[in-house]
């Protein structure tokens, strides 16, 4: 049971990490759409 | 202070710095795509076959991102089973028990972020299986991701116009290959020359002189420890890290293992240069890091050569310096440098005990830590963070001067200023933040052995080791409780992965731009004037983000213990 609540927490932190990467590729891209970028 | 202690720290910085060069161009082969070595080829080939894994074909920063997590998940999963399944599997003669839950999760989580906080005691927790399988492949595995991490972030400033960093697949294998796996190996055989263990046999007793038994743990260790201090992982075999004389038996020994935590963050400098095609780069980087490590060194060193007032002021008199906690067999001066070695790279193998050090000498260890391990730094975190300060230190002089920043002919725009931000203060989070709630929980102030200012450093220390990656302890603090394994891998996460993902960002959006040629305007980035500020803006930066909290810890227990006061 406890097994079980180390794994949720682990998956809840990645899940956590793959949308920040989502958050910075957003914040990024319209950054670039305002004018930043080459 | 003495001229021996100080011409040890002069002979281990010679050795450090004409090492760099050689490697840092050996490295520089690694992250390219060429042949390095034909034997080891067909392995590498055959890795990727294995793995499905298509060399020629890069990835945008975001999948290479995502690669990292996916790799990271399954690794930490990995290690949690084998601890929490060690008692089924073989190698384990001393027949342990499945490590606890909350433990197990705190290893897992310390191991993969290259952190190797330990709230446990190797030898009397973990099986041969799990250091050998577990903590042992971590190490590798996790150094070789830092690395590639700084390498597709000098892909970015190197490349021009692209849509790509690399392929982290392919990074992660030629590092872990051409890079760690030869060095650790010969570190590993002299370590076994100088007297480390390397057996898969049990503990032995053996009689003391008062005729009592006496169990003498060892086990794999030689395989363990070299790679441990190469990663800047630094997890020990033994619960009492390098100080133990089975880790570090002579002074040869400890000379190597010091070589061996600073030879690869030191030597990523040179390889910056050379990928950037500009040496200087890397030479004016490494200064930054000297400069910056032998300030604290010359601290830690002058501190614990002096005596400690609470001793001398009842008249006991000059104590030849402040030997409690320290690796008496090597003395004040190599303890010193190894503390500072270990706390400015990512390593936090530890042969003296922090916790004993004056207090402004553990100011510094902490510091050290706190200012993002850029001091030298781990292998790829050192150089990637201090790139980090260098976008920031660009950014400060574009305002001055009224440009658009530029760092080796790319400009430093919006997006990479406010990643390099994200990046720089997501660890402050944690490392000030948990401090906060641990110190007004009582369950927590009760694992404290210490109360008042040192009691907090105790517990400032353990968050900024574990959300800076360093994994060594203050000691002092009873850490193995649920709260503490949690929150400690909740900031170890934290503090590996919101600094990784920005940083590939960086590298995303570099990559994507065009080098504008120097002209009379650009900042010259190798010279006197920019590594003044490039050191300016670290202590700045460091120094108004956490210097609150080092005034509640170990400044205020660098006065009382003046006035008499001793915790």
């Amino acid at each position: 049971m406890i097994d079980l609540l180390m794994i949720v927490l682990l998956a809840a932190a990645f899940a956590a990490g793959f949308a920040y990467v989502k958050s910075c590729a957003r914040l990024v891209d319209d950054e670039i759409a305002m004018g930043d970028g080459p | 202070m003495t001229w021996l202690g100080w011409s040890q720290i002069a002979i281990f910085a010679v050795l450090v710095t004409v090492v760099v060069k050689p490697l840092g161009g050996y490295i520089a082969r690694v992250a390219g795509t060429d042949s390095v070595s034909s034997w080891v080829a067909p392995f590498e080939r055959g890795i990727y076959r294995l793995a499905g894994v298509d060399p020629s074909q890069e990835q945008t920063w975001s999948r290479y991102a995502f690669a990292i997590l996916w790799f990271n998940l399954f690794g930490i999963v990995a290690l949690y089973g084998l601890q929490r399944m060690q008692g089924l599997l073989p190698l384990n003669p001393e027949n342990l028990e499945a490590v606890a839950p909350d433990l197990a999760l705190n290893t897992a989580v310390s191991f993969a972020t290259n952190t190797s906080w330990q709230s446990y005691g190797g030898e009397t927790t973990l099986s041969y299986l799990a250091q050998m399988a577990g903590i042992t492949v971590q190490s590798f595995l996790s150094g070789a991701t830092g690395i590639a991490v700084a390498i597709a972030l000098v892909r970015g400033f190197a490349r021009r116009s692209s849509a790509t960093i690399g392929n982290f697949w392919v990074d992660l294998t030629r590092i872990t290959l051409y890079v760690l796996l030869p060095i650790a190996t010969f570190g590993a055989l002299f370590l076994i020359w100088q007297g480390v263990p390397q057996t898969l046999g049990p503990h032995i007793g053996a009689a003391t002189l008062e005729g009592a038994e006496q169990v003498l743990a060892r086990g794999p260790v030689a395989s363990q420890e070299a790679i441990k201090l190469l990663s800047g992982d630094g997890g020990g075999f033994f619960n009492a890290n390098s100080a133990q004389p089975f880790e570090n038996p002579t002074a040869l020994a400890g000379l190597i293992e010091m070589f061996l935590i600073l030879l690869l963050g030191a030597a990523l400098t040179n390889t910056f240069g050379r990928l950037v095609g500009d040496q200087r780069q890397g030479w004016a980087l490494f200064v930054v890091m000297g400069v910056l490590f032998l300030a604290g060194l010359a601290v830690v060193y002058g501190n614990e050569a002096a005596s400690n007032p609470a001793l001398f002021s009842p008249g006991i008199g000059p104590s030849g310096g402040n030997m409690e906690g320290k690796e008496v067999r090597f003395g004040i001066a190599q303890s010193s440098l190894f503390a500072n070695a270990s706390t400015a790279s990512s390593d936090g193998a530890v042969d003296a005990m922090h916790d004993s050090f004056m207090p402004l000498s553990g100011l510094v260890l902490m510091a050290n830590m706190m200012l993002d391990e850029v001091v030298v730094g781990g292998p790829g975190s050192g150089l990637f963070g201090m790139l980090l300060f260098v976008i920031v230190a660009v950014f400060v002089a574009g305002l001055m001067i009224g440009r658009t920043p530029e760092y080796l002919g790319k400009k430093i725009e919006t997006s990479e200023v406010k990643m390099a931000m994200l990046a720089l203060l997501c660890p402050p989070v944690f490392i000030l933040g948990m401090p906060a709630i641990a110190a007004v929980l009582p369950s927590a102030v009760a694992a404290l052995n210490n109360a008042g200012p040192h009691g907090f450093s105790e517990i400032l220390y353990a968050y900024t080791s574990g959300a800076a990656t360093n994994g060594s302890a203050f000691a002092g603090l009873s850490a193995n409780t649920p709260f503490f394994n949690l929150t400690l891998a909740a900031a170890m996460f934290a503090g590996r992965f919101l600094v990784i993902v920005p940083v590939l960002c960086i590298a995303g959006t570099l990559a994507r731009k065009n080098r504008a040629l120097a002209s009379a305007g650009t900042l010259p980035t190798h010279g006197p004037l920019f590594i003044a500020l490039l050191v300016g803006t670290i202590v700045i930066v460091g120094g108004l983000t956490f210097f609150p909290a080092l005034t509640l810890g170990p400044i205020a227990e660098h006065f009382v213990l003046r006035a008499g006061i001793i915790y």
